[in-house]
């Protein structure tokens, strides 16, 4: 009776099981496929990739520089250098040589081996196209470069310089292309032959000005991505892109430039995606030129820093997505915490200097004069950059107040760069660089005849001594020396009043809620895919 | 004859001082040509970069010598090399070049369809329902702006209703939205052309007379009114071309649309010199063979003007 009953039982779930399987395998298709969909990630980017060749600059695209391509070692938080294709390094005691060894599990995408002699051609190419990177002291100083075995190499440098490790974590130029992406002839300045790094991303597809597809790397030493697949389609417009995100073709947008401030206040609202703010990277900063006769007495120049109001401006202008900035550097650049105190917005404090410095409100008039000269200065920025006009609109409302006039100069940025390099400028808006360029790159370019923060010290009585103490800094190869001199020189900038912080910027990124595990790298061109994923 | 003649010699004239208009302007533009390699190339200005660049590019040679260099690249339709890529700018012309004619010719088309019927019927009735609203329609696109226009379809189109592509090129379905909004100027100006011409050819004694002859109606505006109605159509036709150009810049950029335009664009923002120098001269060549086809035609269509501009 009971196998009777089981006999039934089987034949009544025939055409279940029947059923079953092709319901099965439906679902597993689905499941399949919405894999395969799932691991894709759309971005939007407001320029063409380029030809992502890790030695050279625009039109190649840092982040795109950065998924192909890895460096000896990695910028790590708060400043600390990372491990990366070099397992370890070591400095000489002279601080002349520096020798890494490198990982000896490292690929490149096609498969041939990162190596000495990989590194070596790299870095003669990157070295033929000396005079491109002269704004490197790394690369200026870099005497020879020479394989110690197949896996360790040691460059030679003439002098030392504190700033190398920071350099080699920079995305470009020195980065490693295969081998076989060389171009038979010629030296990379003028051309690659495909892009092929180590890095996580293959780039498997570009259409130039429409889109690149970037395939994840499976030959890849260290953790891989879980996206298979990232789609980077450029859309120049940033109303498109924010269309584009609200329609759902695109999943992420990352970069302050690529969504506007606005916007991404807006876009918090929005529940379909996610909205992230990076910690402080550049700091906006309106550089005071004391070359120039009037900003030549430093009583002016800190009448200027105790007029501007920043927590207004980050209110009203930043829209309290910066913090407001009272050093060069953001805090957690290594060796700047050096406990200046900050300059608090007192007009009071203002008019009083410039009474002292003898520019006198006469009734009737809204601008000071002295000696019937007046109280005019310019303001240089970009025109195209719309938070430097902005910020400048609110400099010269709030100088105003206290009778200063300030004209400005927004113009085009090839036009703004020559009165930068021709000092013609009383005031000048600049981005600091952020890390990793910060502090040693960054400073030392103020030694540099053809950069504004050098041009603006010229007027200052101690400029030989900022030289030597620049020079010191970039030279010092213990850690304590290195805090010393940076303690000297925002002691000095501090003092002599010559910069205007206003803010520390961040980086803005949106992402649609079908992802997860979005976070900031430290450097700002870094886009960490990898550790994004599918909910 | 004399007169296309005339304007044929002309021609050639016109594209030399425009290129080197273009040439001249551009070299002496504000910043100097290494800064705007500095900042289109994302180089920081060190002494020794800008005496690479300098060499590299040539901007130490004396200026004549560039340009000869230049005329004789433009004249070869190559235009040098694009000073950020690095690559051959006739190639990327050729590259980019069908896309924009893809859109234009949309565009243009599309401008066509609606506008002479439009126009047609408006004339024949002055002050009816179609004639108000083409008027109305005419003022509110023309005060658009392009780009304003193209967000609004993108939001209504693509966003709301989901019909329609948002971006980029592909099929026919993504050409629609850019193809309007690049449209939408011309359209306007089109029918309220036709329509003025319209109007103004039924007031013609030879229509009274053809209708007192007891000609059909049909056979009066097809063969006789919209031939002389459709005149200045095609001396608007010669200008619509250089609008859908400089249109293009806009509604490429907005749609992410692959063409010259955008090209042409971004060439601007980098200050890529020699790009910006070549699309001038390229538009200019278009513009100037459109009008001299669009006089050739209107010669053609209507003997009056070669009669009058004869001695």
């Amino acid at each position: 009776m009971s196998s009777l009953h089981s006999l039934l039982r089987a034949v009544a779930r025939i055409p279940t099981r029947c059923l079953s399987i092709p319901v099965f395998a439906f679902c597993l298709c689905l499941a399949v496929q919405t894999a395969a969909v799932g691991h894709e990630l759309r971005m939007a980017w407001n320029a063409d990739v380029g030809p992502s060749n890790p030695h050279m600059y625009q039109p190649s695209q840092m982040f795109a520089q950065d998924l192909i391509y890895e460096g000896l070692v990695n910028y790590g938080p708060g400043g600390r250098i990372e491990p990366h294709l070099a397992e370890s390094w070591a400095l000489s005691e002279d601080g002349r040589e520096l020798t890494f060894v490198l990982r000896r599990d490292v690929v490149f995408s096609d498969g041939t081996p990162f190596d000495a002699k990989a590194v070596l051609l790299n870095v003669e190419h990157v070295l033929a196209n000396r005079e491109r990177h002269a704004w490197m002291e790394f690369i200026r100083q870099m005497d020879k470069v020479d394989a110690v075995d197949s896996h360790t190499v040691r460059f030679s440098l003439k002098q030392p310089y504190s700033g190398s490790l920071q350099e080699l974590s920079l995305i470009r130029p020195l980065r490693f292309l295969s081998p076989s992406g060389f171009r038979e002839t010629g030296i990379t300045r003028d051309g690659i032959k495909a892009p092929i790094g180590t890095g996580r991303w293959i780039m498997s597809e570009y259409r130039k000005d429409e889109y690149a597809v970037f395939l994840r790397n499976d030959r890849y030493w260290g953790t891989k991505p879980t996206l298979s697949r990232v789609v980077v389609r450029v859309m120049p417009d940033v109303e498109t892109r924010l269309l584009a995100l609200e329609r759902g073709d695109i999943d992420l947008l990352f970069g302050d430039g690529l969504v506007g401030l606005e916007a991404f206040v807006r876009l918090r609202q929005n529940r379909s995606v996610e909205t992230f703010v990076s910690g402080p990277l550049f700091t906006r900063i309106v550089q005071l030129n004391t070359s120039r006769p009037l900003l030549a007495d430093i009583k002016v120049r800190q009448a200027i820093l105790s007029a501007v109001d920043k927590d207004s401006i980050v209110k009203s202008l930043l829209l309290d997505l910066e913090p407001r900035a009272d050093g060069l550097f953001s805090p957690g650049v290594p060796f700047t915490d050096v406990g200046l105190p900050p300059v608090p917005y007192d007009p009071g404090k203002t008019r009083a200097l410039l009474e002292e410095a003898g520019w006198r409100l006469t009734p009737g008039q809204g601008i000071r004069t002295r000696s019937g000269e007046r109280l005019a200065l310019t303001l240089a920025f970009a025109a195209p950059n719309t938070v430097a006009k902005g910020l400048a609109e609110v400099l010269q409302a709030y100088l105003r107040a206290v009778g200063i006039e300030l004209r400005l100069h927004g113009e085009d940025p090839a036009a703004t760069m020559r009165r930068q390099r021709a000092g013609d400028f009383d005031l000048m808006y600049g981005d600091s660089w952020g890390p990793p360029y910060e502090p040693a790159a960054f400073i030392n370019t103020m030694r540099s005849p053809t950069q504004p923060s050098a041009i603006a010290q010229t007027g200052l009585p101690m400029k030989a001594d900022i030289d030597r103490v620049i020079a010191s800094a970039m030279a010092a190869t213990s850690e304590e020396r290195q805090r010393e001199m940076y303690r000297i020189l925002l002691t000095t900038f501090h003092e002599q009043a010559i910069h205007l912080p206003i803010s520390h910027a961040v980086n803005l990124a949106v992402l649609r809620r079908d992802f997860t595990g979005f976070g900031f790298a430290e450097q700002q061109y870094v886009i960490p895919l990898e550790r994004i994923r599918r909910r | 004859m004399r007169q296309v003649t005339r304007r044929l010699i002309l021609a050639p004239l016109i594209l030399w001082a425009t290129s080197t208009l273009s040439f001249l302007l551009l070299s002496l533009a504000p910043g100097g040509l290494e800064s705007s390699l500095l900042h289109g190339l994302g180089l920081q200005p060190t002494p020794e970069t800008i005496a690479s660049l300098r060499s590299q590019f040539g901007l130490d040679r004396p200026l004549l010598e560039r340009y000869g260099e230049w005329l004789v690249s433009a004249l070869r339709l190559e235009f040098g090399r694009s000073y950020i890529t690095g690559e051959p700018i006739g190639a990327d012309f050729a590259r980019l070049m069908p896309a924009t004619v893809e859109l234009a010719a949309a565009a243009l088309a599309l401008s066509l369809a609606v506008s002479i019927p439009v126009g047609m019927v408006a004339g024949m009735r002055v002050g009816g329902s179609l004639d108000l609203a083409s008027r109305l329609l005419a003022i509110g696109v023309t005060a658009l702006p392009g780009f304003w226009l193209g967000y609004l379809l993108m939001y209504g189109f693509s966003v709301w209703l989901d019909l329609l592509p948002l971006s980029g090129r592909g099929s026919w379905a993504h050409l629609v939205l850019p193809a309007v909004t690049l449209a939408a100027g011309q359209t306007a100006l089109f029918a309220r052309l036709l329509r003025n011409s319209v109007v103004g050819e039924l007031r013609q004694p030879y229509v009274r007379f053809a209708r007192a002859r007891g000609l059909r109606r049909r056979h009066l505006f097809g063969r006789h009114v919209l031939r002389n109605a459709g005149l200045p159509l095609w001396s608007a036709l010669g200008v619509a071309v250089g609008g859908l150009l400089s249109g293009a810049v806009v509604v490429e950029t907005v749609f992410a649309w692959p063409g010259m335009g955008r090209y042409f664009l971004s060439a601007i923002l980098t200050r890529d010199l020699p790009v910006v120098q070549a699309y001038v001269c390229c538009v200019a060549a278009i513009v100037v063979a459109t009008n001299l086809i669009a006089d050739i035609v209107h010669a053609a269509l209507d003997p009056r003007i070669v009669t009058q501009a004869a001695p």
